[in-house]
């Protein structure tokens, strides 16, 4: 190994590195500092900033140690009187015409111009003529605003809109004194990987709208979370300000989850915790929600649940967007001491079978994969999934693995896709009909004389290497899913076994609430449960008569009409969230408040079975708690109290209860999460192929 | 005759003119280098001076200044350029009149003024908002400086 590794001496420290690795990144290696502006290792180097130069012995002028490869025998000096001199020089070139407004700038105390400027910069500047001025800011998209006097000509922003978005729209326009970084005519920067260039901006040039001025850097507090938009997971840092506001969120690289990226609506999609909260416990009286104390509270939703548990009429609707711990507490006080076989964590499922979409997957014969895999892959089949809206941060993973390395995507859908643009060929089902999409597109691998249309494409699924099916969680729910598991077996049996199978599911902890079994089950006594869907057609015609709903997103799907009809048909209804949703035209027994995810601790279980804890960023709002909390107290005031006091308790009992999550512990969760043991199954035999 | 001499010690003092003066009836200039209450200045067009831009809550020891910007509009506008203070909070409680904020303020918008007379009854009215602060008209600026300019020279 060692032989391949090229040895270079950089300020009189000996490096070795890997043949083909930048001088930048080498020195970064070595420990030693090369001020940088447009270098950044996710983008293809371009030499534009001139700040990282230094010198090299033999060579005749000093050169851009980002756009350098390194070569067996360099020396490279980056300290000396040489090199401080040209970075000084061009520090006071890219200050020209820099307005210098640090005190007013959303970047100041986090931005690398001043730091460098402190670092290596001239203390003054000999320019003496007007400052070139442009109208600020300028809002080029809807959560963009561009600030050109700041900007330095790095071009960050652009290479990431054509290397890693494909969103080609910021542009350099003109040259010298008047170049410029921005938009084309008549087409907004409303990409939805726009906030990304915020943070790779090195100067205040982009900023985020809806953040702007959320307070100065050195008062934010950071504390590592993960993103709730979706089920990727992505791993993320909330910024908070006092202790009791989420200003922004911010990107931190998980190669397992987000790959160093977040979307806008994951990014900018924080507002739920900072506004419309439900703050203090209600209970109904006279037709009206008052507020309560929380033993008020607790008493009249444990009434409710406990008389209508006795009579076999309770529903349980719980939230995918809850952590697991609160799920899990849920699920065990409807299963160990309500005894409800009625609990799902959705209103849409039509076909009850269909719950589990990864069993569901590997019934077809497909092993479990993770959103890691989609960067080895030769091949990429994306069937019933947009995963440009569902999971963008995916879609940037697939991108990455067909323009970077020449993966070949397969897009199978009801419609024409963003990600089409990137597919060989994609495959259209007339809507109800997946099943005989998926089937032809089975015989075309497994068969070569094959109609003319699907010809390439399955020669192209027969090629060799690995495969990835990525599966949309609405083929889950197709009223079709008997059909549509046969031909996903006759497709995985075509691609030959090895074919790994990504589920994309919806929330950010839907895979948590399947693997503790929020769901309806079998029940031993009382046969099957209800699904979420059954249960509101079961309200409208009176045989349920109390539902507990935790969250929003339960019926946020569900038919409007049949909502608004079963609440009404309801005798009792106890409400726990941390916003009282749209939906919720009834005033509810009880309402109990619970914090968001910046208020508490707790794990989620990403969609490929990652469990990724978070942390309490804030001050729980108002008399808010975490919900597994509540449920102790629900499980108090029946006479059933839980053992565990503290989130970490609730955690190892459920890791204990269930089977997938059994091995798992709280402290060695880190901030990056674990993958769950059907996860690590597919990371060991990923390792083993 | 000793008690003679003690007495006429007495009887010089009480005729002494008082150094003590009749507080609050009568107030006594405050010295031109003393430093309380904070004001905001305003420039002399009357926009204010201050920009929101926090430096004085992140130079200040005791953590007692607030500051919540937002964006000045052209039909709204607060003070020049992009950024104002819509809340500033200075709590007086915690304030160590250490000056501070007034080094770390890059518009010279808030100096340590000669009010003096802080005592209040409630814990909440010793926060003080932009409404208490910032000085009332443009003619204020120029008096300020007067006022700075003659406590430079003392």
């Amino acid at each position: 190994m060692s032989e391949e590794l090229v040895t270079l001496t950089i300020d009189g420290v000996t490096v070795q590195t890997a043949p083909g690795t930048l001088l930048v990144e080498a020195a970064a290696q070595a420990g030693i500092l090369i001020p940088v502006y447009c270098y950044h290792p996710k983008l293809a180097p371009v030499g534009a900033c001139r700040m990282c130069l230094v010198e090299v012995e033999g060579a005749p002028r000093l050169i851009a140690s980002c756009t350098t490869p390194v070569r067996e025998g360099m020396v490279v000096h980056t300290d000396n009187h040489r090199v401080r001199k040209a970075r000084e020089g061009i520090l006071e070139f890219l200050l020209i015409h820099h307005p210098l407004d640090c005190p007013v700038c959303d970047k100041g105390g986090e931005c690398p111009l001043q730091d460098f400027t402190y670092q290596f910069g001239p203390s003054r500047s000999r320019f003496r003529y007007p400052k070139r001025h442009w109208d600020k800011p300028v809002q080029i998209g809807p959560n963009i605003l561009l600030d050109r006097e700041r900007c330095i000509m790095c071009f960050r922003c652009v290479r990431f809109c054509e290397e890693i978005s494909h969103h080609r729209q910021l542009g350099v326009f003109r040259r010298g004194n008047g170049q410029e970084i921005g938009t084309f005519p008549g087409q907004p920067f409303d990409s939805r990987f726009a906030g990304n260039t915020i943070e790779l901006c090195p100067v205040g040039a982009l900023t985020g709208a809806p953040t702007r001025f959320f307070g100065r850097t050195w008062e934010i507090g950071h504390t590592p979370s993960v993103c709730t938009g979706c089920s990727t997971g992505c791993n993320v840092r909330v910024d908070t300000r006092h202790g009791s506001e989420v200003v922004r969120l911010w990107s931190r690289e998980n190669p397992a989850t987000d790959d160093g990226w977040l979307c806008d609506p994951g990014r900018f999609g924080f507002g739920f915790v900072n506004e419309g909260r439900l703050e203090e416990p209600l209970v109904e009286s006279g037709g009206q929600g008052v507020p309560a104390t929380w033993q008020q509270a607790i008493a009249r939703a444990g009434a409710v649940l406990e008389r209508h548990a006795q009579s076999g009429t309770l529903g349980i609707l719980a939230s995918p967007r809850m952590t697991s711990e609160e799920l899990f507490s849920v699920a065990r006080l409807a299963r160990t001491v309500l005894r409800v076989p009625h609990l799902d964590h959705t209103a849409r499922y039509l076909h009850p079978s269909a719950v589990d979409l990864r069993e569901f997957a590997a019934a077809a014969g497909f092993a479990p994969g993770t959103l890691r895999d989609i960067q080895e892959a030769r091949q990429i089949i994306t069937i019933g999934v947009d995963l440009s809206r569902e999971q963008p941060v995916t879609d940037l993973r697939v991108k990455k693995a067909v323009t970077q390395r020449g993966a070949d995507l397969v897009v199978v859908d009801a419609e024409e896709l963003e990600l089409s643009a990137f597919a060989r060929h994609t495959l259209r089902w007339n809507p109800g009909d997946e099943a005989g999409a998926i089937l032809s597109l089975a015989n075309a691998v497994a068969s070569p004389s094959e109609a003319d249309g699907l010809r390439a494409v399955g020669e192209l699924l027969r090629k060799d290497g690995r495969k990835v099916v990525l599966l949309g969680w609405r083929i889950g729910e197709s009223p079709d899913a008997g059909r549509i598991r046969e031909s996903l077996a006759a497709l995985s049996h075509a691609l030959g076994g090895e074919a790994r199978c990504v589920t994309i599911l919806r929330h950010c902890n839907s895979r948590g609430a399947l693997d503790l079994g929020v769901y309806p089950a079998e029940d031993p006594v009382s046969g099957r449960g209800m699904s979420g869907e059954e249960m509101l057609r079961a309200a409208c015609e009176g045989r349920i008569r109390a539902l507990w709903i935790l969250g929003e997103e339960p019926l946020q799907d569900a038919d409007p009409d049949v909502v608004r009809k079963a609440l009404n048909s309801l005798e009792a209804l106890v409400f726990q969230g941390w916003s009282l949703p749209a939906w919720l035209e009834r005033v509810p027994d009880a309402a109990l408040p619970s914090t968001t995810f910046a208020e508490m601790d707790g794990t989620f279980t990403n969609t490929h079975g990652r469990v990724q804890r978070i942390f309490r960023a804030i001050r729980p709002k108002g008399k808010a708690r975490p919900g597994w909390e509540i449920v102790n107290d629900l499980a108090r005031a029946l006479g059933h109290p839980f053992e565990s006091r503290t989130v970490e308790a609730v955690f190892e009992e459920m890791c204990e209860a269930t089977p997938v999550y059994r091995g798992l512990s709280w402290n060695a969760l880190g901030v990056a999460g674990r993958e769950t043991a059907a996860g690590s199954a597919a990371a060991a035999s990923a390792a083993r192929g | 005759m000793e008690f003679v001499k003690g007495l006429g010690i007495t009887l010089k003092q009480v005729f002494r003119k008082p150094t003590t003066v009749n507080y609050p009836e009568e107030k006594r200039p405050p010295s031109a280098r003393a430093r309380w209450r904070h004001k905001l200045l305003r420039h002399e067009d009357g926009l204010e001076r201050c920009i929101g831009c926090s430096l004085c809550a992140g130079a200040c020891p005791a953590h007692c200044i607030n500051v919540v910007a937002a964006d000045n509009t052209d039909e709204d506008r607060k003070s020049p350029g992009e950024r104002y203070a819509a809340v500033y909070e200075i709590n007086m409680l915690r304030c160590i009149f250490c000056g501070y904020c007034e080094d770390a303020c890059p518009t010279g918008a808030i100096v340590l003024g000669p009010d003096y007379e802080l005592a209040d009854f409630d814990r909440a009215s010793f926060i003080y908002g932009k409404d208490r602060l910032l000085v009332p008209e443009p003619g204020e600026v120029a008096r300020e400086k007067k006022r700075l300019v003659e406590r430079e020279i003392g």
